[in-house]
């Protein structure tokens, strides 16, 4: 449902013949480009030929300049105040002179939530300063833009602005940029309406030159005197009086402001036209764009094209907004005029009438935002109804749904319940921007309305086929909040009975939908494999649609997750990579928050603190803007509170934990999820600390409905803490009692990071397990993680001092340090691939690139370089600590 | 350059005026915020105008304190 982008806004337009030169004018423009000035700003009233003059300097810019400078171009309208739409344009704009320009920043650009302005154009700015050669960028009529969002853009952009790019904007008042300072600062070319006006000798070149009025010079000096050297009323002074024969008396009767001039004139100007064309020009005013096919849908008639054609030769302030002479548009000045007119010459009915008119040709032609503008226009509220209706029923396939909320939300009542269906969709774009309450709300209307309606055979089908629209969208809704709050089973339940009657009514997106919610709740019953075929099938059901990638990206997050839980970290990289390809691609803000967040985690865990605080920054980039309770930002500060631990900063993380508790305990409704996630980083943190009795005080409450939920993933992670504390207070059998429940749940679905995350501590206990023969297989593979793990252990400082690295001009990566260590080991390379289940050629390659990087030929060079840079340890070889 | 004073109703933070760097604003006891400033012309002012009318600012006065016009709009 994304707006197409109107090619004519971008459309330079061509210079008039009948010009008078304005060459000081010009040269002005040029200085600014050429003393590398950040902005030059054109503002004087409507009709100072503002547009008139840029078009004429862009099209002498190649004719007195060695390297041409490249102008894009972008004429801008109320409908601009979107910062999405604003910026789309813009690099819309820029992609006429660089085709890939901008490229990155479009898929942020149609996401339900817009990050900030400096994250949407840091990348772009990028771009520009790598260009070799200058961009100029024309924001025209820029007065109508009132959105403070944008304006602070602008600023942003203006700030920031390379070298290459050079800002113009033209508009009719002051723009809130901060213009002082660059004037103060020499960065600012102005030509005000001072600048702008006729001078008497352009006036006589205008006049009795390109109009040949042979005006006698006390004639020029008083229209001069008249208009202030106000260019379009002296363009409309010089078209009344084509053909007159009694020029000066014309010229002695009109005196007075420019809005009077300008009506007096117009009303001159229409005079002079015959009578089916003055209807033309009232009944197409009301259109931002004119072509021939909708000017006649209008009028009825059918020469629209001649007449428009006709109008543009004979300069009736009509602008060809392309090459091909199919659109055209008003001149503003002109167009309000005329548009008052018709306010005062035809009455409201035929007026709406012609809007709906409008509005049912641009519904025919696809251009949806202006068929909407336009009904609401003609208050045709069931007409916005049906066309939100038709685009939501393609659009309930993707995840593109902001559009049609923001045309909905505009109907009154009365006819959003008439509309039920119109009403379901509009829950669940509720319900997919992350507003679950409204979108629960909205359910409940729904389902009113529908018992509401009379009864009639129609109604009762159309009542059927919606109540099971509305049961399965409820379900998944129900499903997703049971998962996490300690009702597994019955979001099992509900997730799998939403997802059979999805696919039976053939609706892929609800059925991939639902089936995530189903691999979110296995994923809580710790059943890893279940949720991992889950995840498998919201990925394959997504493939069967072009426009579900966003649900695929979901499905590779979580899938990710899981296989950071089975520690097979190259796999969950590559599931990562994937996720993240999409939600670029797409432009999928909130996942690509979950796998930011994820892949801090991942890179936690391979031993790249930096790296991991990076991603975590970048998952803070696209932050959800449902505040701290979203699933998405308790994630993301969870992970953060894991980073906390690992740096030995368990009060930070300690902190969090509690504030988010105490909120819980002041009447905030917590899912369990939340509350288990809080305990247990509150328990580490204790631990950390030494205080092991607090720790088991904060595990406690958690067993018991974790276990009646079989909310089996906490119970796993639960024990195993509990496990630790009771070890650390001398405890040893019970720690192992509680060990031993851990592990049986856990062994049979192979958790393992749930025990590598725990380092050190944990490596101890498994050891006194083994020795015991609890699960004696399980558990030294276990041990056998931490062995291979040996540098990147999370919640302990790493035994090579990270700053070792860097001294390298190009570091090696965790990956390759891993190989590194095995090498040291004496393995070949055909065992270190079996032990890391890679294949040998990618061990060769790491292999080769780690000689590279160490400047070596060979295998025993490499490791006595690498004791050097202190990369690997002195002794031959590492055993596991403790 | 012209200088014109205007007042409108409230007291607006000093800091939403970034955009306008040449405009002193005074917070009057009477609860009204008095904005200086020199403008090179009408567009000028009308940029600060159109920005207060976006803000839903409620304007009481607009006065030229420079030049022969006086008092050009008064509430």
């Amino acid at each position: 449902m994304d707006a197409p982008i109107l090619a004519t806004k971008l459309y330079i337009p061509p210079p008039r013949p009948d010009l008078v030169k304005r060459q000081r004018l010009i040269e002005r423009l040029d200085e600014g480009v050429r003393l590398g000035r950040k902005l030059t700003l054109i503002s004087a009233s409507a009709g100072s030929g503002k547009t008139t003059l840029l078009s004429e300097w862009i099209h002498t810019l190649g004719a007195h300049r060695d390297a041409p400078l490249q102008v894009a171009w972008l004429s801008l309208d109320e409908d601009d105040n979107d910062p999405a739409r604003f910026w789309t344009y813009v690099v819309a704009a820029l992609q006429t002179v660089h085709p890939q320009a901008g490229q990155s920043m479009l898929p942020m650009l149609q996401g339900p939530h817009l990050p900030p302005a400096r994250t949407i154009l840091t990348p772009l700015l990028n771009e520009m300063a790598a260009l070799s050669e200058p961009v100029v960028l024309v924001l025209d009529d820029y007065h109508l833009v009132t959105a403070e969002a944008i304006h602070d853009g602008v600023v942003f952009l203006l700030d920031h602005l390379p070298q290459q790019l050079h800002l113009v904007i033209a508009t009719r008042a002051d723009p809130p940029l901060p213009i002082a300072r660059l004037r103060a600062r020499g960065q600012l070319t102005e030509l005000r309406a001072d600048d702008l006006r006729f001078t008497a000798e352009e006036i006589t070149a205008f006049l009795n030159g390109v109009m040949g009025l042979g005006l006698q010079p006390e004639d020029v000096a008083a229209l001069e005197a008249r208009t202030e050297g106000w260019i379009s009323g002296l363009h409309l002074a010089a078209l009344s009086m084509q053909g007159r024969e009694d020029t000066h008396a014309f010229v002695e009767a009109f005196t007075g402001g420019h809005q009077y001039i300008l009506e007096y004139l117009i009303e001159e100007v229409l005079s002079q036209q015959l009578e089916p064309v003055q209807r033309f020009l009232l009944q197409t005013s009301i259109l931002d764009q004119l072509c021939a096919s909708l000017c006649d849908a209008l009028t009825g008639d059918s020469d629209g094209a001649d007449t428009l054609k006709r109008l543009h030769r004979d300069n009736l302030f009509v602008v060809s907004l392309d090459d091909e002479g199919r659109w055209y548009r008003y001149h503003h000045l002109f167009g309000d005029l005329l548009l008052k007119r018709l306010g005062q010459a035809v009455p409201p009915e035929q007026r709406s009438e012609l809007h709906r008119r409008a509005s049912r040709w641009h519904a025919e032609n696809g251009l949806l935002e202006q068929a909407v503008k336009h009904a609401r226009v003609a208050g045709d509220f069931e007409r916005i109804a049906q066309i939100a209706e038709r685009a939501a029923g393609a659009s309930l396939l993707d995840a593109r749904l902001t559009a049609l909320l923001r045309w909905v939300d505009t109907l009154p009542q009365d006819v959003l319940r008439a509309h039920p269906r119109l009403q379901i969709y509009r829950a669940w774009a509720l319900y997919m921007n992350g507003h679950l309450e409204a979108a629960q709300q909205a359910l409940g209307d729904c389902r009113q309305a529908l018992e509401t309606l009379p009864p009639s055979p129609e109604n009762d089908a159309l009542c059927r086929t919606l109540i099971r629209l509305l049961d399965i969208i409820d379900m998944i809704a129900q499903g997703f909040m049971y998962g996490v709050d300690n009702k597994i089973e019955e979001a099992v339940r509900l997730c799998s009975q939403a997802r059979d009657l999805a696919l039976e009514d053939g609706h892929v997106f609800l059925a991939a939908q639902a089936t995530e919610g189903l691999a979110l709740a296995q994923y809580h019953q710790g059943r890893l494999r279940a949720s991992a075929q889950s995840c498998q099938q919201v990925i394959d059901l997504a493939a069967q649609g072009a426009a579900q990638a966003p649900l695929a990206a979901a499905g590779y997050v979580e899938l990710a997750g899981i296989h950071i839980e089975w520690n097979d970290l190259e796999k969950a990289t590559d599931l990562l990579d994937e996720a993240l390809a999409l939600c670029r691609e797409w432009g999928i803000v909130q996942t690509l928050n979950e796998a930011y967040t994820a892949q801090s985690h991942l890179l936690q865990i391979r031993g790249d603190i930096e790296g991991a605080w990076e991603a975590l920054e970048k998952a803070r980039e696209f932050g959800s803007m449902e505040g701290d309770y979203s699933l998405v930002n308790f994630r993301l500060a969870a992970q953060q509170a894991r980073l906390n631990l690992a740096a030995g900063e368990p009060e930070k993380a300690a902190r969090w934990a509690e504030g988010m508790l105490a909120a819980f305990v002041s009447g905030r409704q917590l899912p369990a999820a939340f509350v288990e996630t809080l305990q247990t980083t509150l328990a580490r943190a204790y631990l950390a600390q030494g205080e092991a009795e607090e720790a088991l005080t904060a595990l406690e409450p958690l067993l018991g409905p974790a276990e009646a939920a079989s909310a089996f993933l906490h119970v796993i992670e639960v024990c195993a803490l509990k496990a630790l504390a009771l070890h650390a207070l001398g405890d040893t059998s019970t720690a192992l009692a509680e060990l031993e429940r851990s592990l049986a749940l856990a062994e049979p679905e192979g958790f393992v990071r749930v025990y590598l995350n725990e380092g050190t501590p944990m490596a101890a206990l498994l050891r006194q397990a083994a020795a015991q023969g609890i699960y004696a297989e399980y558990v030294n593979e276990l041990l056998d993680g931490f062995r291979v793990c040996e540098y990147g252990r999370v919640g302990e400082t790493p035994i090579l001092p990270h700053a070792h690295t860097p001294t390298l001009p190009d570091p090696l990566t965790p990956r390759e340090r891993e190989i590194l260590h095995l090498i040291s080991q004496g393995l070949s390379n055909k065992d270190i691939a079996e032990n890391l289940v890679i294949a040998l050629n990618t061990v060769k390659r790491h292999a080769s690139s780690i000689y590279s990087k160490l400047d070596v030929k060979s295998r025993t060079q490499a490791v006595v370089r690498a004791r050097e840079l202190g990369l690997l340890p002195l002794t031959s070889r590492s055993e596991p600590s403790a | 350059m012209t200088t014109y004073e205007i007042r409108v109703q409230g007291h607006l933070s000093p800091q939403r005026f970034r955009g306008f760097e040449d405009i002193t604003v005074n917070h009057q006891p009477d609860g009204e915020t008095v904005l200086t400033g020199h403008f090179p012309d009408q567009s000028a002012l009308l940029g600060l105008l159109n920005w207060l009318h976006d803000l839903g600012a409620v304007l009481v006065s607009v006065r030229q304190l420079e030049g022969t016009h006086g008092r050009i709009f008064d509430k």
